[in-house]
């Protein structure tokens, strides 16, 4: 039924010839359309005229996804009839196209249902149609699908007309694409240039005014100086003391504001990283005190809190909103008439903070209020009253609490004292919100379950014994264990552990990943006590939802007896972001179809990993992430690949695990099952996949660097990397490990089998790496690695 | 005995206390202004035989009291020493557009202002025609 054109070109230059006025004509279509839907329907309106058919369909390959995805053109009509994504069908007639064969169909009314129904065809079924791949260069963009409503031979010279036409096609697609990625580039760039415009202004302006600022104190220390140096031998002078203790004073004031210049500039650039903890005010103010205690007592001043005990916490970085304190206090101070108190009220409006620091001092013009914030910028004037600060302070107070989402302002009264008043936020109402919305997975039986599966999962992925997932309570300020793998259910249903006082809480806190092999050595955790863990080696990394940490996800004992390495805490990472993906899916769904799929999707994995988890072993594992490393993965990169070295082949399930254990070797017909393995994987996994990365080096892991492998036959630089690396490695261990489908075979001949399909089947540059790999590691006898886990069948 | 009257304008009070005791030591009288305003004031109430004037002061700049200075007829003949922390060569430029006699950018030696003035005084004394004259 399916007729493929011939390789000999034949006499079919004729018609290509006779098309070229027509395809020129299509050309200056494309470079005059303005936009890209333009563009497509230039092409499409062009093609049915050239080409004489009744039906067209471009479709692109998202090569994420290994979808096609395009609109679908009638002759006659203006613009697009309809549209459509599809993924490809195993061995179905988009496939046969996207393995870059032209395929002509006589007569369609005879093709198999299944092909119609992958074609998603608008319209009425046609009488013959045309499939062709477009390629530019050596990248496969899509299919072109021609429909034709009266009988088509599929002559050579016709073949050869359409694969003109094909090329046609991919020029103006290619054409299509970059002017669509060139339009998003420009709009990039020029918001780009115009953020760099005013910084650079910004920058140039604050330049100018510091060096100013910094000449005053110099020009003092100068002056002063070089008079006592001129004074050595003078025996009439007396100055010495008073002299050195005004060098020293500037001194101080140059300090304070290279300090306070280098804090703001941290600040505008982004560079100060915010730390974002709940934070009470009484307990900041104690800290506050003792610091500005010097400056107050001189002129009997007095700082007096005037707010309720067991305020609720503010959303903030302890040390910035130290320094505003101080900041403020401080000018207050400046500004205070002697023995009169500076007053903190605070009270809470709303889901916000009031603070307000009020002096009983000379207060500000009303024409200066607003200007206080300006770095640089002082009240007093005429220099009667010499107040030496940076400058700055205030400055740094109004980008300190704009950079925590809240707002400042003054309100003064000449002659009477001024009031700053500051509105921060509380421990944000997104996280308890949050939090609440997770409260049906401690409760609700079916999430429980998702909860504790999740858990499982963590488990066998990491081969680990203990496994437990922490979440915060609604105010962050304990962590509770809410599902737990190998823990005594006494010891979880008890465990809470203070935020601040635990390692839990601190990885929480920092959002950092932790491994630590030796716990009661690590100086970072002398501190905090750690019962919960009764093992030295643990790995524990923060669990999120949306962005928001909600928790933690704790692992240790690892089933070998080892500790953990570097390698383990990557995978850790990336397992735990599908655990927040799954929960996340869940959650913003709310339906129970999407806790199933979950769910199964979680339970698939585990099973894979039980069933036969030779199939992607420990050593598969190292061996890939040493080779990405070595090959130079991004880290980031490398973490997906060590995740997808442990569970690409949850396909295989799909596949049948009759078939996947069967003794027997495979018939043709069921090899050709096993080949949809890569393409079910990605579906098994999709629920937990946020990121298509994974998808994209799972879908890739067998086809072949000459172009030759499945499912789409991919070429090259086209797989990626990731993909080709697991490609070599996969192979390998099949050959030594054994397959259903192969003996098994002593490394040194499978290695020279990798090195025999090496430019074929496997990227050079990979083999060559690998075999360096492996001559450094020595040989690595297999069973000694199988020999603690055992394979159920 | 006084070798001539000073004016020193300046918001930072260190600067005028140490440009004080400097023009003190070499025997020149010296009152001192801390921001424009007062600087005019004490121009035509003190007649001052020189004055170290800053540029960024409050209420009235360094600038515009030069300018001052120089456009009557009763002050025009006082050098004026411009003192600031502004050292771009358009803030000099503009320093001698409005009538300065010299520009000194801050850090200063005061050493080497004293012989300046030193210099300018002995200048403006030997030019000045004699009141009798």
């Amino acid at each position: 039924m399916l007729s493929r054109p011939d390789e000999n070109p034949g006499r079919g230059a004729g018609s290509a010839i006779r098309l070229l006025p027509g395809l020129s004509s299509l050309s200056f279509a494309v470079q005059s359309a303005f936009d890209a839907q333009g563009l497509v329907a230039a092409v499409a309106r062009h093609v049915l005229e050239l080409a004489r058919a009744d039906s067209f369909s471009l479709l692109l390959l998202d090569y994420e996804t290994g979808e096609l995805h395009g609109d679908h053109f009638e002759h006659g009509t203006h613009g697009p009839t309809g549209t459509c994504r599809v993924t490809p069908r195993p061995g179905g007639f988009l496939a046969q196209v996207l393995r870059r064969e032209t395929l002509i169909v006589e007569d369609a009314l005879r093709m198999e249902a299944a092909d119609w129904k992958e074609l998603h065809w608008g319209g009425r079924v046609p009488h013959a149609l045309v499939g062709v791949p477009i390629i530019v260069g050596t990248s496969l963009l899509g299919v072109a699908l021609l429909g034709f409503n009266r009988p088509l031979k599929a002559s050579a010279r016709r073949r050869r007309a359409l694969l003109f036409l094909a090329d046609q096609i991919g020029l103006a697609v290619d054409r299509i694409r970059t002017h669509a990625e060139l339009e998003q580039k420009t709009v990039q760039l020029e918001e780009a240039s115009v953020s760099l415009r005013r910084i650079d202004e910004m920058k140039s302006e604050l330049i100018s005014v510091v060096s100013h600022e910094l000449r005053t104190p110099l020009t003092s220390i100068k002056a002063y100086t070089e008079t006592l140096l001129d004074n050595v031998h003078n025996p009439a002078f007396t100055m010495h003391e008073k002299f050195l203790g005004i060098i020293n004073e500037e001194c101080d004031r140059l300090t304070r504001i290279v300090n306070d210049v280098l804090d703001l500039s941290r600040m505008d650039s982004g560079r100060r990283r915010l730390k974002s903890e709940p934070v009470a005010l009484d307990r900041l103010l104690d800290e506050v005190l003792p610091t500005v205690g010097p400056q107050l007592a001189p002129r009997r001043l007095s700082v007096v809190p005037d707010f309720a005990p067991g305020l609720p916490l503010i959303e903030a970085d302890p040390d910035l909103l130290k320094q505003v304190l101080v900041n403020l206090i401080t000018n207050a101070a400046k500004f205070s008439r002697e023995s009169s108190p500076i007053t903190i009220h605070a009270r809470t409006v709303a889901d916000r903070m009031h603070i307000v620091v009020e002096d009983h001092g000379m207060g500000i013009p009303a024409d200066k209020l607003n200007r206080v914030f300006e770095r640089f910028f002082r009240v007093e004037e005429g220099g009667a009253e010499r107040i030496g600060g940076s400058g700055l302070g205030l400055a740094i107070v109004k980008s300190v609490v704009e950079l925590h989402g809240g707002t400042v302002r003054v309100e003064s009264d000449l002659g009477r004292g001024s009031r700053f008043v500051m509105e921060l936020p509380l421990v944000q109402r997104g996280f308890r919100n949050l939090m609440r919305s997770l409260e049906p997975f401690f409760e609700m039986p079916e999430l429980r379950t998702l909860l504790s599966s999740a858990v499982e999962m963590v488990a066998e992925v990491m081969e680990a014994r203990n496994v437990s997932i922490m979440f915060f309570n609604e105010d962050g300020t304990e962590l509770h264990i809410r599902a737990a793998h190998g823990l005594d259910p006494d010891m979880v249903a008890r465990a809470r552990v203070k935020t601040g006082a635990s390692i839990a809480g601190w990885v929480a806190q920092t959002n950092e990943n932790l491994l630590v092999n030796d716990i009661e050595n690590d100086r970072r955790f002398r501190k905090l006590n750690h019962p919960q863990y009764e093992t030295k080696s643990l790995l524990c990394v923060p669990l999120r939802i949306s962005g928001e940490t909600v928790g933690v996800v704790n692992v240790s004992s690892k089933s070998t007896g080892l500790p953990f390495d570097p390698d383990d805490l990557s995978l850790l990472v990336a397992i735990s972001k599908r655990v927040g993906t799954a929960l996340e899916r869940v959650r913003s769904a709310g339906s129970s179809g999407d806790v199933y799929t979950t769910l199964n999707t979680i339970r698939t994995v585990i099973r894979a990993k039980r069933s036969y988890s030779l199939w992607s072993s420990r050593r598969a594992f190292k061996l890939a992430t040493d080779l990405g490393r070595k090959l130079g993965l991004a880290e980031e990169e490398l973490e997906v690949l060590g995740y997808v070295a442990r569970v690409h082949d949850v396909g295989m399930l799909a596949v049948g695990e009759d078939l996947v254990l069967s003794s027997r070797r495979w018939t043709e017909q069921e090899r050709r099952r096993v080949e949809t393995h890569p393409r079910d994987g990605v579906r098994v996994l999709q629920p937990i996949e946020f990121a298509s990365r994974a998808n994209e080096i799972i879908l890739s892991h067998h086809e072949h660097f000459d172009g030759h492998g499945y499912p789409r036959g991919l070429a090259g630089e086209e797989i990626p990397l990731a993909a080709r690396i697991l490609a070599v490695v996969d192979a390998f261990e099949a050959m030594t490990l054994g397959r259903p489908y192969r003996d098994s075979i002593p490394e040194a001949e499978a290695l020279a089998e990798v090195r025999r399909c090496s430019g074929t089947q496997f990227d050079p540059r990979v083999v060559k790496e690998f075999e360096r790999l492996i001559a450094r590691k020595g040989t690595v006898r297999a069973s000694s690695l199988l020999a603690h886990r055992k394979v159920s069948t | 005995m006084s070798k001539g009257k000073i004016l020193v304008v300046d918001d930072e009070i260190y600067i005028v206390h140490i440009l004080d005791f400097s023009l003190g030591m070499e025997g020149y009288e010296v009152v001192t202004a801390l921001d424009g305003e007062q600087a005019l004031e004490k121009v035509k109430n003190e007649k001052p035989d020189l004055i170290v004037l800053d540029i960024m002061m409050p209420k009235l700049d360094g600038y515009e009291v030069c300018k001052s200075i120089k456009s009557s007829a009763a002050t025009q003949h006082i050098p004026v020493i411009l003192l600031s922390a502004k050292g771009r060569n358009v803030d000099q430029k503009l320093g001698f557009d409005v009538g300065a006699d010299d520009y000194i950018t801050k850090p200063f030696s005061p050493r080497k202002l004293v012989e300046r003035i030193n210099q300018l005084l002995g200048q403006t004394v030997t030019e000045r025609p004699a009141p009798s004259a």
